[in-house]
């Protein structure tokens, strides 16, 4: 696994990891309205991390987390070496001012509120964190995912799903829907058997130069 | 849950570059110039396309000014690369976040949002849910939780308005030198116009950075991280152009430039440019030093500002104040907030080198508080900003610096007339003293533990003041 904090990112890891030998790419495209997906990664991100194993690199457009770097810091992971030694000052700083503005807030407003969701519209739900505190660099909702999904050739139906692709040169992909999945349970147990099993075996075979 | 395989169009790093563009406003995507700075993403197509000359007999002179201008470039478009996708996103975000907040507010969406959250509230609350739901207080947190969003994402969007404008002010400047740049290097004829300008457009380019621009200095004021490239080696490149120019003075004597005035104007815009930049780099360094600083010191007075117990007529001057005032002194020389409000809060100090003081005949309170504000003020400011002697006392030193800085500047007020020459002095000696006195029990009300000099001192003092020599460094 190896979270990225832009789709930029991904073009400059790439040009990195191949020359250290992993075969597969791919990466995990949702919004922040993907709530299923978005819980999941939370822990499941370890899990993922085993189970696509050495020779596959999955990104997530995510912030890692203090837990993710020392994680990665202490298994010599390519993460660490290609990223995290040159954020680790960044985010530690930038995480203590995060708290600091949190706590602030908690003080100011009502302490629930944070677990809140807004309604912007019929059947438009957001987080509150979403409306107070967007990421900027993963998609804000679901029609900006949508946009980035249309470049690689998806609709608005395949959101949230998991890309691969062989190369940046190649032209296919290969796409596993996540759509139907609700929980993070279920999450859990369809990634672990979508790993061990064939499908995942079959992308390693998937076209170079497409 | 089966894959299922796509082909893409074009290729998977296209598709990268093309959704990453999606994801700006539209008006940074039109853009000419934000399309000049994407499509020089990779500096291969300067190198293979752009800079290369249109006849393909190149002298290696060449190659290694190919490589002088890439290395020019490089930092520059990396820069304007990532701020435009930096601006672009926070715009956009901001832009979809405000829009969010807008609706929400909208009256049924609150009562919507409401009632969603209704069961977190029931957690914390034996209430019904219904008394949640009709809550006009939690309605209000809500609203006015949305208005303060809304607020500030509407700011995050005027202010990347603002940082867009720079940033195509800036990126215009830097086509304008690379294209002319680009068009000299073209036209490599001995006769050409193009190539005539060639040296100074090369000059040109390599000291330009993006570090002495505004943009860089608003982002890094507002601590912004982005992964900057560090400027191009100015002093190699510069060094090296000097160095083709002397030996293939054909550059400039084609341009017909003199090439004492062109080395002196390189090396002069060099010079200017390492200062400035080393001036950057020197706060860059030390803002997070200062941050750290100050807030060890936020931390260490967290339970009580010291200060104001120092305020004008309130605790008088001692050892302890000065040590708060040393070290509230942070590394760039400015004082920590605490100690420049409680300065400022002081009244000024007084001088008397051009004017007289007021003469009174009799002094109302009024006139003895402002008096002795001014008495106190002058030893604080002195006190605080003045080298501490080590063999004095706090009295000491506090009756030492009250006759110097105050008595003797009052003193040079009331003789001004005498001094100056100019009209008649009003102020005699006695009233003066009574004057000191009425300052010194006020003070010594407060805290103070000093004394009101002898008429005998004084009448010295009233003799040196009044004297042309003055009183430079002498006793009285």
């Amino acid at each position: 696994m190896l979270p990225v904090l832009s789709l930029d990112q991904v073009r400059v890891a790439w040009v990195i990891l191949e020359k250290e030998g992993f075969l597969l790419y791919g990466f995990l495209l949702y919004t922040g309205a993907d709530r299923a997906l978005v819980d999941y990664m939370k822990e499941g991100i370890y899990d993922l991390d085993i189970l696509s194993g050495e020779k596959c690199a999955v990104f997530v457009i995510e912030s890692p987390s203090k837990e993710w770097m020392t994680y990665t810091r202490q298994s010599d992971h390519s993460w660490w070496r290609l990223f995290g030694a040159g954020l680790a000052k960044n985010v530690d700083a930038e995480s203590g001012t995060a708290a600091k503005r949190r706590a602030l807030f908690e003080k100011t407003f009502i302490e629930n509120i944070h677990n809140s969701v807004i309604v912007v519209g019929q059947d438009n739900v957001v987080s509150l964190s979403q409306i107070l505190d967007p990421p900027i660099n993963l998609p804000y909702n679901r029609a900006e995912a949508l946009k980035v999904a249309k470049h690689f050739g998806l609709g608005a139906k395949d959101v949230p799903c998991l890309v691969f692709f062989r190369s940046l040169s190649g032209s296919i992909i290969s796409k596993v829907p996540l759509e139907s999945f609700h929980s993070q349970d279920q999450l859990k147990l369809f990634f672990r058997d979508f790993f061990d099993g064939p499908d995942f075996e079959s992308m390693f075979r998937l076209e170079m130069a497409g | 849950m089966k894959p299922t395989q796509v082909r893409l169009r074009y290729d998977i790093q296209r598709a990268f570059r093309e959704a990453k563009l999606e994801l700006l406003p539209e008006e940074l995507q039109q853009d000419t110039l934000a399309q000049w700075i994407v499509n020089f993403d990779s500096l291969n197509t300067a190198r293979g396309r752009e800079l290369q000359r249109a006849d393909r007999d190149r002298e290696p002179l060449d190659a290694i000014v190919q490589n002088i201008i890439i290395d020019a470039l490089n930092p520059n478009i990396t820069f304007y690369f990532a701020t435009l996708f930096h601006i672009g996103r926070r715009w956009e975000v901001s832009r979809r976040a405000a829009a969010d907040a807008e609706q929400a507010l909208m009256e049924d969406n609150l009562k919507a949002t409401l009632s969603a959250n209704s069961t977190i509230y029931l957690q914390t609350e034996p209430r019904e849910r219904h008394e949640v739901e009709e809550s006009v207080d939690y309605l209000d947190a809500i609203k006015s939780l949305l208005h303060q969003a809304q607020n500030s994402h509407n700011g995050l969007v005027k202010n990347s308005k603002r940082l867009w404008n720079i940033w195509r002010e800036e990126v215009s400047a830097l086509y304008g030198v690379t294209n002319k740049l680009v068009n000299s290097y073209r036209h490599n004829q001995p006769d050409s116009p193009h190539w005539r300008d060639l040296p100074l457009h090369l000059s040109n380019l390599i000291t330009y950075s993006y570090a002495t621009g505004d943009l860089y200095r608003r982002l890094s004021n507002d601590n912004i991280k982005l992964n900057f490239p560090p400027p191009a080696n100015l002093l190699n490149n510069v060094s090296i152009v000097a160095l083709l120019a002397l030996f293939d003075r054909r550059w400039l004597e084609r341009g017909g430039i003199d090439p004492h005035f062109f080395f002196r104007d390189l090396f002069e815009q060099q010079r200017e440019l390492l200062g400035r930049q080393a001036d950057l780099l020197e706060r860059q360094k030390i803002t997070p030093v200062l941050q750290q600083v100050q807030s060890n010191l936020l931390e260490r007075f967290s339970s009580e500002n010291p200060f104001p117990r120092y305020a004008a007529l309130k605790a008088p001057p001692d050892s302890q104040l000065k040590e708060l005032w040393d070290e509230c002194r942070l590394p760039d020389g400015s004082m920590f907030f605490y100690a420049q409000k409680w300065l400022s809060s002081l009244g000024e100090k007084i001088y008397f080198w051009s004017s007289d003081l007021p003469y009174k005949s009799s002094l109302e309170q009024g006139d003895w508080v402002s008096y002795a504000l001014s008495a106190d003020s002058t030893l604080k400011r002195t006190w605080v900003e003045s080298r501490r002697e080590s063999l004095l006392t706090d009295k000491e030193r506090a009756q030492r610096l009250f006759e110097r800085e105050w008595i003797q500047e009052m003193a040079r007020g009331a003789v001004f007339p005498t001094r100056a020459g100019k009209g008649v002095q009003k102020w005699s000696l006695e009233e003066f003293q009574r004057l000191i006195e009425g300052v010194v029990n006020i003070l010594n009300d407060r805290g103070y533990d000093i004394e009101t000099p002898s008429i005998e001192r004084l009448s010295r003092l009233w003799d040196l003041v009044s004297s042309k020599e003055g009183i430079y460094n002498q006793d009285w």
